[in-house]
């Protein structure tokens, strides 16, 4: 028996194990619902409703194999995905093809949640090192006015992103220095940094725009054109091509090479290592060497450039003006996809995308189904994220040494 | 210990300043002069929107600011920044002797009822609530109402008679804050008016649940633009400026609501101007006069509460004039019975 052998064969039993079956059972789940969805339009519910019975039954016999949450996570997947295709084919094809318009759908999704990612990474090295960053909200809220602000006065996005990270970064340092130097409690430091954003974004808006808001031509970040993506074959393909990403802003399109480099920094390079390092066990890292308070302030100066960003990205980037408290919550969403990201940049990335997901679906199903349902639509990103928190991804662990002050010896 | 106890003094004064940064944008204290004797305060309460949303809370203040200028009375504003806060503002002036309280907003009906209801000395007004459909119908509150749908009617007209000019599919969107009474009568008056002037279009209406967040509303108003609308009625105050840069951004008419937003930009058609001004200054000067009673006020197009704000100049001349046309039917009650709810 050779090593290679061996190696083969857990390969093997991995794939056919419990937890790759239950992860097929989530995978047919969402199957069952898509089939009764545009393009496919299955009329028939029995397609459906036969792929997420399989579904289910993959669950089942991962719980049955002691691969509880990914089972469980199975059969709820088959059951949302059998009642989903039923609700789907009762309901007339117009109004599906006016909901499901995959294309729109899809860049609906990456814009909602480009400012939630840009946060949530941002809150990744802030968390990694040891500090609670509850202040994203605040730091994103900055950099949303000065970017408006800084896009403004020098007559450029590229300053206005300057001055936004700054800013941002001028903010987060305040929370590092109570955090870190000063030893006080992480979470009522970030609370009042993010009262403080809102009180100055707030006095100061008044104060240099007044009573007639930002500029009608404010510098704007530019949006990225793809004509030749309509071109590709075959036609559907292409169209769809067209609408999802022939138009995007381009601080969407650099969220992808952050998240590719947020990842190898964190996990594959020393500084990542330090970062977590201290984050862990911060005595331990003191004892090798490692300067703890270093690398937590320029880990929370980080968090709050990234989170600023993710803020001017929605003045200068999407609504092109600034207004009081245009964050509305995105940094505490931010802060959720973190957490059930794992505290990695891609399971944030996918939590942000499921929320940007449900927020593009709720304001799309009201034009089908009524508008006097909208306030119950509204809800539908907060209840898909519960279910998604509660039943498939389970506890995360947060790094051990989370929102515990470090005192050298 | 005594670290830690530092540590919590900077604290609380970094929360102070904070809350202090936005009490300081919130509140103007003004002392000018009064030509009459006993100077008249009045007080007045946005709702979430803000005084920045370029409309509706805007608008009040404007009037709140002319009866300073011509009437001589001194002013306090208390800005919401959730509808939690409208009781205790509303009851903060009321307790502190101001001659008039006003509310600004729908969404205050049951706190200013409320409170009208546990100062009946003080006098209030309301914009947008009308008295007689309170709970508790207090003496001492005026409703100021409007006629929306009249305005509404206009915009629609002209939105109608762009969309049969222009190629391709009729079809209009609005984005509403919320459904309430005074933004189902703006809407329902556009639908009526696009269909009086083109009876084949399709009306498409969605409602942001959000008055200040403008991503929300430009999402909702590119899902309509993708669905071919050719012009899109923002009836959501701050939220609704997201709406117009999406026409903006997609080429098609946006219709602003309240002021006369056509300093947006060339993309905005016209607007659905209602004199939210007038009505606070007409108000106070009722106090000013002593002749102030509780009920309702209700302002139209006959004597210019509602308007149809600046038409652009892009749009053809027998156009703009047979809207005049319909806003002397509706003024001379040929057209009457303009919908006022939506289904």
């Amino acid at each position: 028996m050779s090593v290679r052998a061996e190696s083969v064969r857990s390969g093997w039993e991995r794939a056919t194990g419990p937890r790759a079956v239950g992860i097929l059972g989530i995978a047919l789940g969402a199957l069952s619902f898509w089939l009764a969805l545009p393009p496919v339009h299955a009329r028939n519910t029995v397609l459906p409703v036969a792929v997420g019975i399989l579904g289910a039954a993959a669950g089942i016999w991962a719980v049955s194999r002691r691969e509880r949450r990914v089972g469980w996570g199975a059969i709820a997947a088959a059951l949302v995905g059998i009642v989903g295709a039923i609700l789907a084919t009762r309901s007339s094809l117009t109004h599906l093809d006016i909901v499901v318009f995959w294309g729109a759908l899809v860049t609906a999704t990456l814009r909602w949640a480009t400012p939630l990612t840009f946060a949530a990474i941002g809150g990744m090295f802030s968390e990694r090192s040891g500090v609670v960053n509850i202040g994203l909200e605040g730091m994103m809220l900055v950099g949303a006015f000065f970017g408006a602000l800084g896009a403004d006065k020098t007559g450029s996005w590229e300053g206005g992103l300057l001055i936004a990270m700054a800013a941002g970064g001028a903010l987060a340092l305040i929370h590092a220095f109570f955090a870190i130097h000063l030893r006080a409690d992480q979470i009522v430091g970030g609370t009042a940094i993010n009262f403080l954003a809102l009180g100055i974004t707030g006095y100061l808006y008044v104060d240099v725009y007044g009573q007639q808001g930002t500029p009608t031509n404010l510098p704007a970040i530019p949006d990225v054109h793809f004509n030749w993506l309509q071109h590709v074959p075959p036609h559907q393909l292409g169209s769809f091509l067209d609408n999802s990403f022939g138009q995007m802003n381009l601080m969407v399109w650099l969220m992808f090479p952050l998240l590719i480099v947020s990842y190898i920094v964190m996990f594959k390079t020393p500084i990542g290592l330090r970062i977590r390092a201290v984050g862990e066990h911060p005595r331990a890292a003191d004892t090798v060497g490692i300067s703890v308070y270093a690398v937590r302030y320029s880990a929370v100066v980080v968090s709050g450039v990234l989170a600023a960003l993710g803020g001017a990205y929605l003045s200068i980037g999407f609504v092109h003006s600034f207004s009081e408290g245009m964050t509305n919550g995105r940094g505490f969403i931010a802060l959720a996809a973190l957490i059930f990201g794992g505290w990695r940049p891609f399971g944030a990335f996918g939590a942000a995308l499921l929320f940007g997901f449900s927020s593009a679906l709720a304001l799309r199903l009201p034009d089908a189904y009524g508008s006097s349902a909208g306030t119950l639509f509204q809800a539908l990103p907060y209840v898909l994220t519960l279910i998604a928190v509660a039943g498939v991804i389970g506890r995360s662990i947060p790094p051990a040494a989370i929102g515990r002050p470090y005192k050298k010896q | 210990m005594n670290r830690s106890l530092a540590l919590l003094g900077v604290l609380v004064l970094l929360v102070a300043a904070g809350c202090g940064g936005g009490k300081k944008s919130t509140a103007n204290t003004t002392t000018s002069g009064s030509s009459s004797g006993k100077k008249i305060k009045v007080g007045l309460v946005t709702d979430v929107g803000g005084l920045n949303d370029r409309g509706f809370n805007h608008l009040s203040y404007v009037g709140l600011l002319r009866a300073q200028r011509e009437l001589g009375v001194g002013q306090r504003v208390y800005q919401a920044k959730s509808s939690q806060e409208y009781l205790p503002n509303l009851s903060a002036f009321a307790r502190g002797g101001y001659d008039l309280t006003i509310g600004v907003g729908f969404t205050e009906a049951d706190a200013i009822d409320a409170v009208a209801t546990n100062f009946p000395a003080s006098k209030f007004a309301v914009v947008d609530v009308s008295q007689t459909e309170e709970k508790h119908k207090p003496a001492n509150l005026l409703g100021l109402l409007f006629k929306e749908q009249e305005t509404g009617y206009l915009v629609g007209y002209l939105a109608g008679l762009e969309e049969k000019r222009l190629p391709g599919k009729d079809i209009i969107g609005s984005v509403g804050g919320q459904k309430q009474p005074p933004v189902d009568r703006f809407i329902a008056g556009y639908q009526a008016g696009a269909r009086a002037a083109d009876p084949g279009i399709t009306t498409l209406n969605a409602y942001s649940e959000d008055w200040n967040d403008q991503a929300k509303c430009k999402q909702i108003a590119l899902n309509q633009i993708e669905q071919g609308a050719g012009v899109i009625f923002q009836v959501a105050s701050g939220c609704g400026l997201g709406a117009l840069d999406a026409a903006k951004e997609q080429n098609v008419w946006g219709i602003g609501v309240d002021a006369d937003q056509s300093f947006l930009g060339p993309h905005i058609l016209t607007s659905a101007v209602k004199r939210v001004d007038t009505a606070v200054f007409d108000a106070i000067k009722l106090v000013a006069d002593g002749k102030f009673k509780g009920g309702n006020i209700v302002f139209g197009l006959k004597d210019n509460g509602v308007a149809v704000g600046k038409i652009s100049p892009k749009v053809p001349k027998s156009e703009v004039a047979k809207v005049m046309q319909i806003r002397a039917d509706i003024i001379s009650g040929k057209i009457k019975n303009i919908p006022t709810t939506l289904k």
